[in-house]
């Protein structure tokens, strides 16, 4: 419980401006854009420094006070939501791009730093590198997205966005200040080996093990030539064969695959979407290819266009590829521009009423049975009369799949979120078994995940976490780890 | 209930914080944000909190009037959400201002003079009515009717009278028929921002009418606070605006330029200028080039933009009443703006409204900068040939 004289020594760490326990803050911070129910916290503290967060994670162990991090909410799980009260750390003002490293080709960064502002950065001060964009709007934390270990445009060569940290500032729940990776032992923070691969400590536990206040994370060299192609799929048969030959290849840099009805949504077509006839695609994927020169792009787009056109004799199903600036309608092509814009995603249901809410299950898995949980997934969504928006991915060179279920939904309609709360339940029972874990896992689906965990998988995290954190006061719901 | 009025919008924000920074260009476009940083300040929080209110999740208190009062409601947040409620962010905003008047908890504490000074002598200055245009009047020689009517404001009648003086020697000057009405009241601005409705649609009834009795074909505004309330809040107060031509004064001057009926000076000094748009023509109204037109037929003028300039322009921070009620938070939001006029490297500061101008002057002062600044009237009425 915080009460007046907790929150004015919270006050006195960060500054009367940067903390509110006033109720508009509360219920502000006690929903983010999913279906995720009411969960309010008791007080909101922005502070600016690792010291200062040192010093609210002292009173939060003195006090026992959940803390939960928070920078933009847009996670689409629930993570920022507590449930158990307590103090959100909203790191909105931790915006420092500390360094960009040329050489050894990263980027160091506070949590506050956005996708959008990194870009700008590197833009302006870096042109001849990129940094990877997940699909988000623009202003959401790179260092947050890293952690929950969310995926990128360019996943398919270098995994998902954990794999791109290269080293942390970490204040550990009891409050230690503490560098993981190369920077431990230096002012390096290009490297996690050859040390113990510590980061792991930190990527994907949700803040339950600390809170990261630096963050260092690969940048790549701009590519001479850079191209986005669409390939039309006209039967699942085809799109699952393109994707199959894709991760044996070394073609591509990213790919990201939509059922035809996201891109007939994302051409600003709305809820109820007409019926899809039978001569029109079933999937398109967008290709992402990098080269070294025309030349070696020229390659590389004969060897897609025969890819496209074996696939279509075996399969019997046609495969249409075309580089994205011709085939693609200008409000699709404006989407995969990354950092995406997705008015058509969030407002897909505000139509009679006007309303907008967003959730999804989103789930990394097996290559083996990334079709089984599509085919499974489309018909639930089907039966529940919501639109079978569905988003694929290769990941890692296609050592895994992203199979995502998208779901833009109406708050202003009344019971729309418990329905899509029963639609998230069923999906996730029908996936699992496939081998599919839900990633930015919300709490209630973790449930369900401990369900088929090795007993001592979870007996290891609750020793980590309860080593780390021996108050419990980090982010406590998460991982469903304190049930 | 004034926040019935956006009820439908409410649930249409889905907090993608795609309003807090200019999209594409990825910079700072909300003072309110930038300054206080909490969610309740940015705009998607007002929409929350409006949100919370009608659901009666939360009751009106101090804390929440100081949110939603702290915006200059520049509209840069309408510019930036691509989301359907971004034409209504603004209404939001003014609608939550307007509830929190009506039950008791609104306006702060420093607005709250406007609606009896206004009632008592038709300004929020506290002047004395009988001075408003009568100076003016007298100065010029005016007479009673005329073709166009100028439409002075307040802010120009009694503080900053340069430009309601520059205006009419250029007018003059240019052989316009012009004169001023001594019958002209507030036009309603600063009681339209600050939530204080009650008296509003007589202001508005009586300068329509006003208009009407003068029998001026054309009105013409200097003030760009003014012009937006004629031409976005009188149709939606009263349904009705003035059944004449309506000009700002930079369509106004732009008209004049084309007509041949304004010469510039070919020998005045050469000058590097960068011009500040006001919100309330700007983005409010969409006025943009004409500005622009007038100074780049200017001999001897160059023109250099600012860093966020028309539709992404960083507010002066004078407007939605944050000049009166954050005094420092205001000049704060000014001094921002006067260091990216200086990163131009102009010598020269030109905008088009009074109020802008006043916050301006204000930053320039406090920051010590060299930069100098002049109203767009000034600063035409000085290189006429």
């Amino acid at each position: 419980m915080i009460n007046e004289k907790i929150a004015s020594d919270l006050r006195n760490i960060v500054g009367d401006d940067f903390v509110s326990t006033d109720p508009e803050d509360l219920y502000i911070y006690s929903y983010d854009m999913t279906e995720e129910p009411q969960g309010n916290p008791e007080a909101i503290v922005m502070p600016k420094t690792p010291e200062e967060i040192q010093k609210l994670l002292y009173i939060a162990n003195e006090y026992k006070i959940p803390v939960i991090p928070y920078v933009s909410a847009a996670n689409i799980g629930g993570l920022t939501t507590t449930h158990r009260g307590g103090m959100v750390v909203d790191l909105k003002r931790m915006t420092q791009i500390l360094k960009v490293d040329p050489i050894s080709k990263y980027a160091l960064l506070e949590p506050g730093v956005t996708f959008g502002h990194l870009k700008k950065y590197l833009d302006e001060n870096y042109p001849d590198f990129i940094y990877s964009y997940a699909f988000a709007p623009p202003y959401t934390s790179i260092t947050a997205n890293a952690l929950l270990e969310g995926l990128t445009e360019f996943s398919f060569r270098w995994g998902c966005m954990g794999d791109w940290i290269t080293g942390l500032e970490v204040v550990l729940p009891t409050g230690e200040i503490t560098k993981i990776g190369s920077c431990a032992t230096s002012e390096h923070w290009n490297m996690k080996y050859p040390l113990p691969d510590m980061t792991g400590l930190f990527v994907g536990w949700q803040g339950m093990t600390g809170i990261v206040t630096k963050c260092a994370v690969k940048v790549v060299p701009k590519p001479p030539e850079r191209i986005l192609y669409g390939a039309v799929s006209f039967g699942m048969n085809a799109a699952e064969e393109l994707m199959k030959r894709l991760s044996k290849m070394d073609l591509i840099h990213g790919d990201f695959s939509f059922s035809w009805q996201t891109i007939l949504m994302m051409g600003g077509l709305k809820h109820p979407l007409r019926e899809i006839r039978a001569d029109e695609p079933t999937m398109m994927t967008g290709l992402i290819l990098f080269a070294n020169d025309k030349k070696d792009m020229k390659n590389k787009e004969r060897i897609l266009t025969d890819l496209s056109a074996e696939i279509t004799k075996e399969t019997g199903e046609k495969i249409q590829i075309l580089p994205a600036s011709i085939g693609a309608p200008k409000k699709v092509q404006d989407f995969l521009d990354l950092p995406a814009n997705l008015p058509p995603f969030f407002e897909f249901r505000s139509t009679n009423k006007k309303g907008v809410g967003m959730s999804w299950l989103g789930t990394y898995m097996n290559a083996n049975n990334w079709r089984k949980s599509y085919d499974a997934g489309y018909k639930i969504l089907q039966d529940y009369g919501f639109e079978p928006l569905i988003f694929v991915k290769m990941m890692d060179s296609g050592h895994f799949f992203v199979v995502r279920f998208l779901i833009p939904f109406n708050k202003a309609v009344p019971g729309e979120a418990e329905t899509v709360r029963k639609m998230l339940d069923e999906l996730v029972d029908a996936t699992l078994p496939l081998g599919a874990i839900p990633y930015k896992c919300p709490a209630w689906a973790a449930k369900k995940v401990q369900k088929i965990l090795d007993p001592n998988w979870l007996a290891l995290a609750r020793k980590i976490r309860n080593t780390l954190d021996p108050n419990g006061i980090m982010n406590p719901d998460r991982w469903a780890l304190l049930d | 209930m004034a926040l019935e009025s956006v009820r439908e919008w409410v649930y249409a924000c889905v907090r993608c914080n795609t309003c807090k920074y200019a999209l594409d260009e990825y910079f700072d476009s909300c003072p309110a944000g930038k300054r206080f940083q909490l969610e309740s300040y940015w705009p998607s929080g007002k929409v929350w909190i409006a949100r919370g209110l009608l659901e009666g999740k939360l009751q009106f208190t101090e804390s929440i009037v100081k949110r939603i009062f702290a915006c200059p409601t520049c509209g840069s947040c309408s510019v930036q959400c691509e989301l359907e409620v971004h034409d209504h962010l603004l209404d939001i905003i003014e609608a939550l201002r307007a509830e929190a008047v009506s039950q008791g908890f609104g306006p702060l504490e420093s607005q709250k003079g406007f609606e009896e000074n206004i009632a008592a002598d038709h300004n929020p200055y506290k002047e004395t009515h009988a001075e408003r245009t009568s100076w003016v009047k007298d100065a010029f020689e005016l007479k009673d009717t005329a073709d166009v009517l100028y439409f002075v404001g307040c802010t120009s009648s009694y503080r900053e009278a340069e430009i309601a003086t520059n205006m009419l020697q250029l007018m003059k000057k240019t052989d316009i028929d012009v004169t001023v009405s001594k019958e002209e009241w507030c036009c309603g601005s600063p009681l339209i921002r600050t939530g204080q409705l009650k008296t509003v649609r007589e202001l508005a009834q009586h300068n329509l009418d006003m208009i009407k009795n003068s029998g001026a074909k054309t009105v013409v505004f200097s003030c760009a606070g003014c012009y937006r309330t004629f031409k976005e809040d009188y149709p939606t107060l009263i349904g009705a605006e003035p059944e004449v031509e309506t000009f700002h004064v930079t369509d106004y001057l732009v008209k004049l330029i084309k007509d041949g009926k304004i010469k510039f000076k070919e020998d005045a000094p050469a000058i590097k200028v960068t011009y500040h748009d006001p919100c309330h023509i700007g983005r409010h109204c969409g006025i943009y080039e004409p500005p622009r037109e007038i100074l780049t037929s200017m001999p001897g003028v160059e023109l250099v933009e600012m860093k966020r300039n028309k539709e992404l322009a960083w507010c002066c921070g004078a407007g939605g009443g944050v000049k009166s009620g954050f005094k420092d938070w205001a000049l704060e939001i000014a001094t921002e703006r006067i260091q990216e006029a200086e990163e131009t490297g102009a010598e020269l500061l030109i905008s088009s409204c009074p109020f802008c101008k006043r916050n301006l002057m204000d930053a320039i002062k406090a920051s010590g900068s060299n930069l100098k600044f002049m109203d767009i009237t000034e600063f035409v009425n000085s290189r006429l040939a």
